[in-house]
């Protein structure tokens, strides 16, 4: 299924529609994402945008209405019951923000652990070593034997993590890890993050509206009504001085058919409404406000 | 940084402990609920066989000997073969009766004893010189093998043998009892010339005198003079009255043969007694059909041989019809037990839901968590189902070990489906219960439309369900009369009924609570616009409780009313079975004798009631039938009468001809005739039916009857008036204890020994203490009782299980400044609501349940009446119950609020992010 081309995570006009007694809620207008495998990337947007949605849908757990989502070679749309559980024991772990949904209150570290390995049928010879190892991968070794109630948040956090890697997920989704801690502790808990990502391979998509994630990952997605807006790539060169420098560029997202979300602070410094004007260049495309100077005047004394 | 050398285990069955140490209270009230509703349910089948068993016990028990057993009284002599002794003699007779009852299919072969027989020659005059006043004193012969073995001597020695009956041979020897001797005057040693018949002479001489070993053995019960003298009443033609006093002597059994000839004739009597000890059901239904065959056909004692011999005898017994009557009562019982027991099985598996709802609400994260790290449906179906099963399926084991140590006897195979059943059954539930919840993602208002479609469609299905139940019950009953058995969609007619009621409440009390709710918003009161707005948005009740609580409410009002129908049932058809204050039979009664009773102390009437035996041609618009004339005096009948309801009316004036035709009480009362005022023609003769029979038993026995003025017989040749049952009215204070028995006494002095004396009560109190009657209105108490139990429970555990958006809201609402009083309204409005609807509801259906019941099944049986009984409403009954399962449900909401009332607000906020 998977092909060497395909991104790891795609998704292409994904729409999610939510129907309830007469009113429909439209989560996702056509949302497109591409993650590359061994990528870590975080989706930022503010509450109601469709993040947390197409969080659920990434992990299995709702279908999509319409469009295209493909996860380490699964399509969400047309997966099987048996596909869904193999999808969600081997291929995808998940984090989310409530420590209830993550750990069970009466396990403890190593058992959670434990759960989701059982839940996975793995093999029981080597699970006590596994479970040590995983805990240790995130510096809560300590915290086997103890129950979610006797860890610190950050702790929990790091244990959820060792529980979605239990069963070597190709993808690692986290909803909001960090909601809950402080500065400090949301900074560890990325950071273990981050170390998971280099050294496991694991790509990771981290959903979030907390605009400081972005210090921690290479790219960062903006998520507005429902669909990707803008992208912003964050790398390091070193510059003739020998000095390490953090460049990040923003990029706009567009889709198969051309279209393309302005930022919000471009289109307000312009008063661009109803319409622009756009001219091709040899290099690039260039967009002016669509009304005539009267009406930009008048534009501009409202 | 591994810690400690000891690697945990981490296994499933450790983490499922844990698991279940975690939150075990739901699943220990779930063992302990499959447990009592196991024990309980395995109980009452077991219960019902075995009040049904000792039902038929008692019912032989209630019979008299003659009529338990098989009998017969036929001419002639036994088979008898030559020899010296009793056992050579009557050899063909013995083995004959023995191949008999070894040819008999069992159960009803082994509960024969060994045939009895005993022959007497006809009563022939007993010599004893006359003495004025003196009855005619006659003497029977008898021959009763195996009679040594039966009595003592008490003077004198037992009759020799003898070899012939002639005038000049030897006296032979009789031996009798006390009470015939002296009725006879006959002194031990004393001779006496006995005349056969005209030609022939007997010398006889009282050897001795003998006394019973057992005055009650029912083999005395062969020969009515054996013990005591015999008194016959006779009417010669022209209306003479004779009485005639037969005593039996007894000869040694061996010389029969050579004495039988001598006699002008002879009966001999055969009995072959049945056990009177308890029967299961199944053995009696067999036992039934082989009384009635065995008693159809002929039984062959002997071949053919000469003509005085019995060769081939019909026995007669009354069992088959008190066999017949038990089985009907255990069916109808069964079948009034089987519809109101359904009902708490409703709300028992509603409890159970509930219960599995309250643990897989309780698992629901762990469900969750599990199932979006990849368990399969299956898999998490299968933990649940397993944790669940390793609690029930011990819980149902013991229980129905309680069941089956409670009752008698083993646990018959086709009831362990019921603690199968009750173990299997919150397996299932949980498997879907947990599964369809893990599934959903707990926002109710996403719920799919087409599951209200479902639930549409499911609604309407019961509905119509219960309109096809209830048609087919009215047209069919629900078949005790037959074995067939009872049709489980006609025994749960009730709880159909019940279902469709409570979805008729859940789905029209929206409306006025919600006006309601209106009203209350314009007002002050937040806590009503906000309890009336949650009761119908967010009912914590929903289906399943007012579903228990309409059942249970139900249940409990129809056992109670059934319970009052029963026992007024039971003291009208004592009433009317009765007829009187006091009832004389057993003798016969003169107008002197009538007067004179009427002049005891304690008695206000009197009336004698005759019935001719022959039977009158009657017409009515040309159909032709047969009556039985009953004669009275109907001005002192109408006195007897006074105001007991359940007995005929008698109007005034019967002693006069209304233009020109007789009036006349006729039963049973045609309704196709519109009575009273049809005219009849009884015996040629014009009559007139006036005023009401009533149930007709007490009067006459008979099928159909006509009850004239005694002054209106003639016209019917019925000259004499000889009744042999008085009616007596009694003043109040005699008509029970000493009172009662001071007039009996008198009465006795009267008429003499013989008399039976019968009153209302007694007649009720008979059907009243035996099993059937007296379980059924037991287990019907129980019921009730079960029923609160588990309307309570199911209260308490629908007000857990929505407990979690309750305590966000008060969380919430805390937060705003609700007082605690305010919480305690709203939840109170969740509840109450609902609660006072299904408890309305309840009640009319349960009042309405009787009716549909007492249509269906025939309750006769336990009222021992001829007409079905009236359902009776006793409204202190009724309010009572009524009261105390509102208190009851009421008490238990109560506490479950109390315990509600304990929010952590910060918890609960803290954790209530989670959609």
């Amino acid at each position: 299924m998977t092909t060497v081309a395909e991104p790891h995570i795609f998704c292409a006009d994904l729409v999610r529609i939510f129907a309830a007694q007469g009113v429909e809620v439209q989560a996702l207008q056509g949302l497109n994402l591409r993650v590359e495998r061994g990528e870590m990337v975080a989706l930022v947007g503010a509450s109601g945008s469709g993040k947390s949605t197409l969080l659920t849908i990434l992990s299995g757990l709702d279908t999509p209405t319409a469009g295209t989502a493909r996860c380490a070679g699964f399509d969400l749309l047309t997966l099987s019951r048996r596909d869904r559980v193999e999808y969600q024991r081997h291929s995808v772990g998940f984090v989310w923000q409530q420590t209830s949904r993550n750990l069970l209150p009466y396990l403890t570290a190593g058992e959670n652990v434990a759960m989701a390995m059982i839940v996975a049928g793995n093999p029981t010879a080597d699970r006590g070593a596994r479970v040590t190892e995983l805990l240790d991968l995130l510096d809560v070794g300590y915290c086997r034997d103890r129950t979610p109630g006797q860890m610190s948040g950050g702790e929990q956090q790091r244990t959820a993590i060792a529980v979605a890697l239990a069963n070597s997920p190709e993808i690692l989704l986290a909803d909001e890890p960090t909601g809950e801690l402080d500065e400090a502790t949301s900074s560890e808990v990325l950071e273990a993050m981050r170390g998971i990502n280099e050294r496991l391979g694991t790509t990771i998509l981290i959903v979030t509206h907390d605009p400081a994630v972005s210090g921690h990952v290479r790219r960062t997605i903006q998520i507005r009504d429902g669909r990707t807006s803008t992208e912003v790539l964050r790398r390091s060169e070193v510059d003739e001085h020998g000095e390490e420098r953090h460049i990040s560029e923003e990029f706009a997202v567009i889709d198969r058919v051309g279209r393309l979300q302005l930022p919000d602070a471009y289109t307000k410094a312009l008063d661009l409404r109803e319409r622009v004007r756009l001219t091709l260049e040899p290099d690039r495309v260039e967009v002016f406000p669509g009304q005539d100077t009267a009406s930009t005047t008048n534009g501009g004394e409202k | 940084m591994t810690r400690g050398t000891g690697r945990p285990r981490y296994s499933l069955v450790t983490i499922l402990a844990r698991q279940f140490r975690s939150d075990r209270t739901a699943h220990t009230v779930l063992a302990i609920t499959v447990l009592v509703l196991t024990a309980l349910s395995t109980a009452l089948p077991l219960t019902v066989q075995e009040m049904n068993s000792r039902e038929i016990g008692y019912r032989l028990q209630q019979l008299r000997a003659h009529q338990r057993d098989l009998g017969v009284t036929v001419a002639g002599s036994p088979p008898t073969a030559p020899g010296s002794t009793e056992k050579e003699i009557f050899a063909p007779t013995d083995s004959g009766l023995r191949r008999v009852v070894a040819e008999t299919p069992e159960p009803l072969r082994s509960r024969m004893a060994t045939p009895q027989y005993l022959s007497l020659t006809a009563p022939v005059s007993a010599s004893t010189p006359p003495r004025r006043f003196d009855p005619q004193l006659q003497l029977a012969v008898a021959t009763a093998p195996g009679f040594a073995s039966r009595v003592r001597t008490v003077e004198g020695t037992l009759p020799l043998p003898f070899a012939a009956v002639a005038p000049d041979a030897p006296a032979i020897e009789v031996m009798m009892t006390a009470k015939n001797a002296a009725g006879l005057r006959w002194k031990v040693g004393e001779t006496r010339s006995i005349h056969p018949d005209a030609q022939h002479s007997v010398s006889m001489t009282l050897s001795g005198i003998f006394a019973p070993r057992s005055p009650t053995d029912p083999y005395w019960t062969m020969d009515r003079s054996s013990l005591v003298p015999e008194k016959i009443t006779m009417v010669l033609p022209g209306g003479e009255i004779q009485l005639i006093q037969v005593s039996t002597v007894v000869i040694d059994p061996a010389s029969w043969p050579n004495l039988r000839n001598s006699f002008a004739g002879s009966t001999t009597t055969f009995r072959i007694p049945l056990s009177a000890s308890a029967i299961h059901t199944d053995q009696a239904d067999r036992m039934l059909p082989q009384v009635r065959r065995f008693t159809a056909t002929g039984q062959e004692i002997a071949p053919e041989s000469a003509a005085a011999t019995v060769t081939k005898v019909r026995f007669d017994t009354g069992i088959d019809d008190a066999l017949a009557l038990a089985l009907d009562r255990g069916r109808a019982a069964s079948a009034v037990l089987l519809m109101v027991a359904i009902g708490p099985l409703g709300v028992a598996a509603a409890v159970l839901w509930l219960l599995v709802s309250l643990i897989a609400l309780r698992r629901r994260e762990t469900l969750v968590l599990a199932r979006a790290r990849g368990a399969s449906a299956s898999q998490l179906a299968g933990v649940v189902v397993a944790e669940t099963l390793l609690l029930t399926v011990p819980a149902a084991a013991l229980g129905a070990a309680i069941a089956v140590a409670l009752n008698p006897g083993p646990l018959p195979p086709d009831l362990i489906i019921i603690p199968v059943a009750i173990a299997a059954v919150p397996g299932a539930l949980i498997a879907v219960a947990a599964t369809s919840r893990a599934a959903s993602s707990g926002r109710a208002d996403l719920d799919p439309r087409s599951r209200r479609w479902v639930r549409v469609v499911l609604e309407l299905l019961v509905a119509a369900l219960t309109v096809l139940a209830v048609v087919l019950f009215a047209q069919r009953g629900l078949t005790t009369s037959t074995s067939i058995g009872v049709d489980p969609l006609l025994a749960a007619v009730p709880l159909l009924l019940a279902v469709t009621t409570a979805l008729i409440v859940l789905r029209t009390f929206p409306a006025p609570l919600l006006a309601l709710g209106r009203r209350l918003a314009t007002g002050r009161g937040f806590v009503g616009h906000l309890g009336s707005l949650r009761a119908v948005r967010d009912p914590a009740a929903g289906l399943v409780p007012v579903l228990a609580m309409v059942v249970g409410l139900s249940v409990a009002v129809f056992s109670g009313v059934m319970v009052g129908t029963l026992q007024h049932g039971v003291a009208a058809a004592g009433e009317s079975n009765v007829g009187a204050d006091l009832r004389i039979t057993g003798v016969a009664l003169t107008d002197k004798t009538i007067s004179a009773i009427s002049d005891v102390r304690g008695v206000s009437a009197v009336a004698g009631v005759y019935e001719p035996l022959t039977r009158l041609d009657a017409v009515l618009d040309g159909a032709r039938f047969s009556v039985a004339l009953v004669v009275t005096d109907t001005g002192r009948l109408a006195k007897v009468r006074g105001d007991l309801e359940n007995v005929a009316v008698v109007p005034r004036g019967m002693s006069r001809l209304s233009h020109g035709s007789i009036p006349g009480i006729v039963f049973p009362a045609y309704t196709a005739a519109k009575l009273p005022g049809a005219r009849f023609t009884v015996s040629g003769e014009p009559v007139t039916a006036v005023g009401d029979p009533a149930t007709g038993a007490a009067l006459s026995r008979a099928d159909a009857w006509v009850l004239v003025d005694r002054s209106m017989a003639p016209r019917f040749d019925a000259e004499e008036f000889r009744p042999e049952l008085g009616l007596v009215r009694l003043a109040p204070a005699s008509r029970s204890g000493q009172g009662l028995a001071a007039v009996e006494k008198s009465i006795r002095a009267i008429v003499g020994d013989p008399v039976v004396f019968s009153t209302p009560s007694e007649s009720a109190a008979t059907f009243r203490i035996s099993p059937v009657a007296s379980g059924l209105q037991l287990l019907l108490v129980l019921l009730i009782v079960t029923v609160g139990l588990l309307c309570a429970g199911s209260v308490v555990l629908a007000l857990l299980v929505s407990s979690r958006p309750r305590e966000r809201l008060f969380a919430l609402l805390r937060t705003l400044g609700l007082s605690g009083q305010q919480s305690r309204g709203i939840v109170a409005w969740e509840v109450g609501p609902s609660a006072v609807i299904a408890v309305i509801a309840g009640a009319i259906l349960g009042l309405a349940l009787p009716l549909v019941v007492l249509a269906g099944v025939d309750v006769r049986s336990f009222t021992g009446g001829t007409i079905q009984p009236r359902e009776t409403f006793d409204p202190l009954v009724l309010l009572a119950l009524v009261g105390g399962f509102f208190i009851v449900v009421a008490g238990a909401a109560l506490l479950a609020i109390a315990a509600a009332r304990r929010v952590d607000i910060a918890r609960t906020l803290r954790t209530s992010g989670e959609g």
